[in-house]
Order: structure tokens, then sequence, then C-alpha cells
């Protein structure tokens, strides 16, 4: 395990991961419907296979795409399908979702193996991820056969495994990396095999050192220690956003709009990796993932693994509700989504439920800007937060644009350390979304 | 249940938890200030000039119908700081005068176009100080005797007095040890950081050897401490980034000792922070940091 040192000046985020980095992966029991959105991924929505009143199996597709840049959905549960109609989406809006009654029986379909994988070309390994719907599981959702097949001509030469996991409260991708290294190191074999890549670095923070020993452990046993490095990366909320993880790992970086693969990368979070490798091994599509469900307002908090299309209010059921829930969130506290209705359904990038106390989320009332700087500071980007806001909020949103706008990727630390409680990230999103709105 | 932009968490230090931390980081300074100096010379200053301007601003406040922020304890750094830089014995009614000013004039009025202050208002009101009332602002007095400037005394005391702070000057700035560890405090709480005070130290000391003075002796005399910690560090006339710091704590340094060292004038520091923060403005648009996957810096067209 090689260690990199911290370069950077961010502030230690209080963790609070105390209830749930030590919480082995408990199955959560299946709801009586689940709701299965059609697009859980960036990309095209699926048309639906099935119809009401139709069987399905665990595994079944229900839901497909022509477009290259799409992850199929398949059934989670065995039943009958009731409907196939609409369910909020836990980004916003509405979306197509199949409906399904869940039989209790688990039945799974008949899985489909790429026969011979060792000897199989790249195509049909994508076309194994691409069958098994696997799309990115981290928060963005990007289809993972899309981003295994960079364009012609690009040398990838490094693949890297992201289980840097910053978010606070969150552990399932730490759980995951050490309940499933095997499957970890896994996948991250097919996917060099895949992209062509020699070497794979898996980036650990260095605080889950039990993750990282069993990452390490996992690849002697596979005898690809010698192109498969565990490194441990400083315990930086920011330094697992793909961007930050490039730089620190290779010294690249991603040009503005650009991506991994323009300079010789392509990463993948952990728990995707082990889907990957489902899918190629096993045949299996993704249709359950573990999540991080915490927050003062949870009675039993952990790691469970949840069927796809859950709704948020069936797992905080089982998990129990204490207290007045401040707000309930989508993902970890410093990127995730706000959720107004509890209909939602779990989909594949979710990567927790929090349901926080407002003692916990402490929102207070903004006061004016002092130009403390704090929030150029711990830009991990090195942009001037103070000032695309100043500009944002005074109808100039075209200056913050010169100022690279576009090149924040919202990750909230300029908002988290503000001493004037300014929504940073708010203005700034809204800053973007009227320069795009006024492109359209 | 809430439904807001992320993040959804924040961290406990506050605007108003920072300024009352910044006067407790001044509170051992002012009160050695109160007790070599004596109550009678320093304290009806100390709370004439807080006393004049949190009344100045709570009351400009009211008449612009902005929320009263009196308690949220900025207008408090700016008059201890004010005051902590005022000689003792200093008429109290001028004290006050300083305190209105800098808060209900510089720092409501005087401001960029983004509303906030441009100068720092400490160093304008004792600037104006100086200007209007020369000869009181300017002699200070030790055990009844009266000299025009720290500078100008008789025989020089020992380093360690310098240190400890037995010796004439302004009721906060005297005693290095003290100011150091209210600073050290600062900087270990992540409120300050230390390229300010360490470009603005090494100014002083460039300037000194340049000058072909002693060094030790001008860093522990007039208010350098005082200044390179609590006064060049406000965030808010002060530039944002890392390079644009060394250079304005450098430049203010420079100026300020050259003042000192050279003119009649006694109280550099203020002037020269003064003329500095006229130039933050453009520091901050000019110094910007490299954007992650850029080559150039960060062009800021216009603000």
């Amino acid at each position: 395990m090689k260690l990199v040192r911290r370069h950077r000046n961010v502030p230690a985020l209080e963790a609070r991961k105390e209830a749930t980095a030590g919480a082995a992966t408990e199955p959560l029991s299946a709801p009586d419907v689940v709701a299965i959105p059609l697009r859980q991924h960036i990309g095209e929505t699926c048309e639906p296979t099935v119809r009401a009143g139709d069987r399905v199996r665990i595994g079944d597709l229900i839901g497909e795409s022509p477009a290259v840049v799409s992850a199929n959905v398949h059934a989670s549960v065995s039943g009958r399908v009731r409907d196939v109609g609409a369910c909020p989406h836990p980004l916003g809006g509405d979306i197509g979702a199949v409906v399904i009654e869940n039989d209790g029986n688990d039945e799974w379909t008949d899985l489909y193996v790429v026969p011979d994988p060792e000897g199989a070309g790249s195509d049909a390994l994508r076309a194994a991820i691409r069958r098994a719907g696997v799309s990115g599981m981290a928060g963005a959702g990007f289809p993972a056969a899309v981003k295994l097949d960079p364009p012609a001509g690009s040398v990838i030469d490094t693949v890297i495994i992201n289980a840097m996991e910053g978010e606070p409260y969150l552990s399932a991708d730490h759980r995951t990396a050490l309940e499933h290294a095997d499957a970890v190191v896994d996948g991250a074999r097919w996917i060099m095999r895949i992209v062509g890549a020699p070497y794979t670095v898996i980036a650990v923070e260095s605080d889950k050192t039990d993750a990282a020993t069993a990452l390490e452990r996992a690849a002697e046993a596979a005898g690809v220690s010698s192109v498969l490095e565990v490194r441990l990366m400083p315990r930086d909320y920011a330094a697992g956003a793909e961007k930050i993880l490039v730089q620190s790992i290779l010294g690249r970086e991603i040009p503005g709009g650009g991506f991994p693969h323009d300079v010789g990368v392509v990463s993948q979070n952990v728990s995707t990796a082990v889907a990957i490798s489902q899918a190629i091994r096993l045949g299996r599509p993704l249709t359950e993932r573990v999540i991080t469900v915490a927050g003062e307002g949870v009675q039993r908090p952990g790691n469970y693994l949840v069927r796809i299309g859950t709704s948020f209010d069936h797992v905080l059921e089982q998990v129990g509700t204490i207290g007045d829930i401040d707000r309930v969130i989508m993902g970890g506290p410093m990127m995730g989504i706000a959720q107004g209705d509890l209909s939602v359904p779990v989909i594949k990038p979710t990567t927790g439920i929090l349901a926080l106390s407002s003692t916990e989320s402490r929102r207070v009332p903004e006061v004016a800007c002092i130009h403390c700087a704090w929030c150029v500071e711990v830009c991990p980007i090195g942009l001037m937060p103070f000032f695309l806001v100043d500009v944002i909020r005074s109808g100039e949103p075209l200056t913050a644009e010169a100022s690279h706008l576009f090149d924040c990727f919202e990750c909230g630390l300029c908002d988290y350390v503000c001493p004037s409680n300014i929504p940073l990230v708010e203005v700034i999103r809204s800053g973007k979304s009227t320069i795009s709105e006024s492109r359209r | 249940m809430i439904v807001s932009a992320s993040p959804h968490v924040r961290r406990s230090l506050g605007k108003k938890r920072v300024m009352w931390e910044v006067i407790a980081s001044l509170l051992p300074a002012a009160i050695f200030g109160v007790w070599y100096f004596g109550p009678a010379a320093t304290l009806p200053q100390l709370s004439a000039s807080i006393g004049g301007a949190v009344i100045a601003q709570g009351f400009v406040e009211r008449l612009r119908h902005h929320p009263v922020t009196v308690m949220d304890g900025a207008p408090w750094v700016t008059v201890v700081i004010l005051g902590m830089s005022l000689p003792p014995g200093l008429n109290p009614l001028i004290a006050l005068a300083g305190g209105a000013i800098a808060t209900g004039v510089v720092k409501a009025f005087i401001t960029t176009s983004t509303g906030r202050s441009l100068l720092n208002p400490a160093m304008v009101a004792r600037v104006l100080i100086v200007s209007e009332f020369l000869v009181p602002a300017t002699t200070f007095t030790v055990d009844g005797v009266s000299t025009a400037t720290p500078l100008a005394s008789g025989s020089p005391p020992s380093y360690l007095d310098l240190f400890l702070g037995m010796r004439i000057g302004s009721i906060g700035e005297t005693t290095a040890v003290l100011l150091l560890v209210g600073g050290g405090y600062l900087l270990w709480r992540g409120i300050i950081r230390w390229h300010l005070p360490v470009a603005y130290l090494v100014g002083v000391v460039a300037t000194s050897l340049l000058l072909g003075r002693d060094p030790f002796f001008d860093l522990l005399t007039g208010a350098s401490i005082l200044t390179a910690f609590f006064i060049i560090t406000d965030p808010t006339t002060s530039p944002a980034t890392v390079p644009g710091r060394v250079g304005f704590g450098f430049a203010t340094a420079t100026i300020a000792t050259f003042i000192r060292i050279t003119t009649l004038f006694p109280t550099g520091e203020a002037l020269a922070v003064v003329m500095g923060n006229f130039a933050t403005p453009f520091i901050d648009r000019v110094v910007t940091n490299r954007v992650y996957g850029t080559r150039r810096r960060a062009g800021r067209a216009s603000a």
C-alpha cells in the first residue's frame, strides 16, 4: 500500500460514519410492490418490454433502448406487472416506470453467461455488461458499457477503481470493498481487459485499512498484484472526485468539459466494478445494491442490500425512524438530493438514504459575505466561488462563465465552510441553468 | 421536510463565532495595555471608541433599513482594534469620534460594487484621527512623561522589554508576546492563514535591512505585530488568493516601515494598510488561482 499525502487546504469534514462503517451488509426484506424507473442512468430512457399483467422473474428484462448511451433495466422481484406507468424520480420530476407486485417467491430468470469469458473479446464482454444494465453506482450513473468503450484512438494506460467515498455518513462502498474484495479485483481485471489497460490503481481512503488489506489479499489470490495496486489516499472529502483523483494519482488534469479517457484513464466506482464482475462471471443483471441508511432520524443505521425499485418509505419503515426529521436525502449530505416525496424508489446510483435531524443539517440564515475567501481556499479546482456568486446575483452569469463557472462540479465544500451561510452551490447551479436555458 | 439544494450539512464555525474569537484573541494584549498604561489612561479611550462605533453602526443600519447586525461581532472587532491602536491618554471624545467614523462612515459607505468595505475602517479612522488631531493623537504618555513617538524616545529599551511590551506606544500594540499568542490562536483555529502575517513580517525585516537598520527593533516597535496578525488579516479588505496575499502583505509592510522610519508621520502602518486596501479589488481581479484543467489563470473579465 502506497500512501499519497494530502496536498490541499481542505477542512476535515465530520465523517459521521461511526454508526455504519462497522455494520456488515444485511439484506432488507423486499417490499410488496416495486416501481422500477425506466431511466436510472445518464442517457436515453428505456422503452418498456413488458405489459401490465405479464409475469416476471428476478433479472427479466423489463426495459431497453436502441440508443448507445442507455442502460437496460430488469425486474428486481418475481411476480406480476401491475402497471407500466410513472413514478416520482429521486432526481426530480416523474419518470416512466414498471410497477411489479412481488409474489415473494424470488424466482430468478435463466441467467445468460458469456461462454468462455477468458477467451472472449472486448465487444462480447461489453455486451455482457450492457445486457446486465450496469451503470455507474456512485451518483452520476453513466452506463458502464459506454464508459468502457473510449473513442477509437484513445490509449488507456490506467484503470482507476474509486473506493474513496468521501461523503459523510456513507459506507456502502467501504463495506462492498471489504466484503466483496474478490469481485472488486475481478471487475478491475475485466475492465483492464476490455480497455486494454496494463495497470489498475484501486484508490482507498487512508483510514479504511481493513478494506485496503482485503483488496490487497484478493489481488494476491488472483495473481494480479503486479498490475493492480491498492493506493491509500488522503482522507479528504474532495479527493475522491474523479477529476481530483486522476490528478493526485497520475498528475494529469482532465481538460474542462473532457473525460478521463482524454488523459488515458478509465475510472469506475468500486460497487460498479463488483456489478461488472457479476455481469460477466454470473450473467447477473443489476437488480439490487448496497445502500447506507443513516442519520439521527434512523433507528437502526447500517448498510442494507436493497432491491432496485424499493420505495424510500419502505426502507425507512424497515429500519425505523425517530424524532423530527428535517430532511431525507438520496446520497451523501454534500452532493445528495433532498426528497419531498418518499414514495421515490431506490435506483442504481442510490448510494444511501439519510434522514437528518435539524441539529445535524445546521442550516442557518444567510448573512453578508465578508470576503474571507475560505471558499477560495477549499475549492478543489481553484475557482473563486464568492466571485461567481457575486456576479450571478448581480445578473451577470456570463462573467461567471468566463471565470470557469462550468468547471464547478458542485462538491459543496465552499458552501460547507462559508461562515456567512451563503448557499453558494444553489446560486452557482442557478447561474449554470440561466446560461443553459438562454442558449436553448 | 425541507427540500433545499445541497450541501445539507454545514461547518459550525459561523461569522459571529469567528468575530468573537478574534476579539478574544485580542484581549490579552488589550488587558496588558490597560495594566501597563493604567486604567485611567486607557479604559475611557477603549470604551469611547467601542461605544461610538457600535452606536454609529446600529444608527446607520436603522436609517438604511438594513438588519441591525451590531451583535454579530464585526463592529466590535473593528473598534477593539481601533481602540488598541490609539495612544493612552487620548481625549476620549476623539476616540468616540474615531469609532463613529470607522463604522458609521467608512464601513457603511466606502464600499466596493458588491457592498463590502473597501477600506479597513479602523485604519481609516486612525489615519483621520492623526491628521485631524495631530498633536494629541501622536503624544504617547508613560508615567506622566510625554514623548512624540515611541521611535523618538531617548535611551532604547532592551529587546526583552520590547518583546514583553514595556515601552511607550499605543494601548494595545506594545506587547509582542501577547499579540503573538493571540495571532497563534487564530492560526491554530484556522481563522487566519499564515501567508499574510509572514509576508508582512518579512516585508518589515527586508525594508529595515535595506535602510541599514536593526530589523528586530523595527519588528518589535510600532504596530508591526498587531498589523501583521490582526489588521492586514481583515478578510474584507485583503486579497483572496495566496499569491495575492503574499504580495499585499509584503508591499504593505514595505510602505508602512518606510513611512515609519523616514517621515514624521507616526502611524505608518495605518496609512500603508489603507493604501494597500485600494489595491485589493484590483489584486483580486488580476491574481487568481489556476483552474484545474486549464493552463492559463482564470480570467475575470469585469466585476
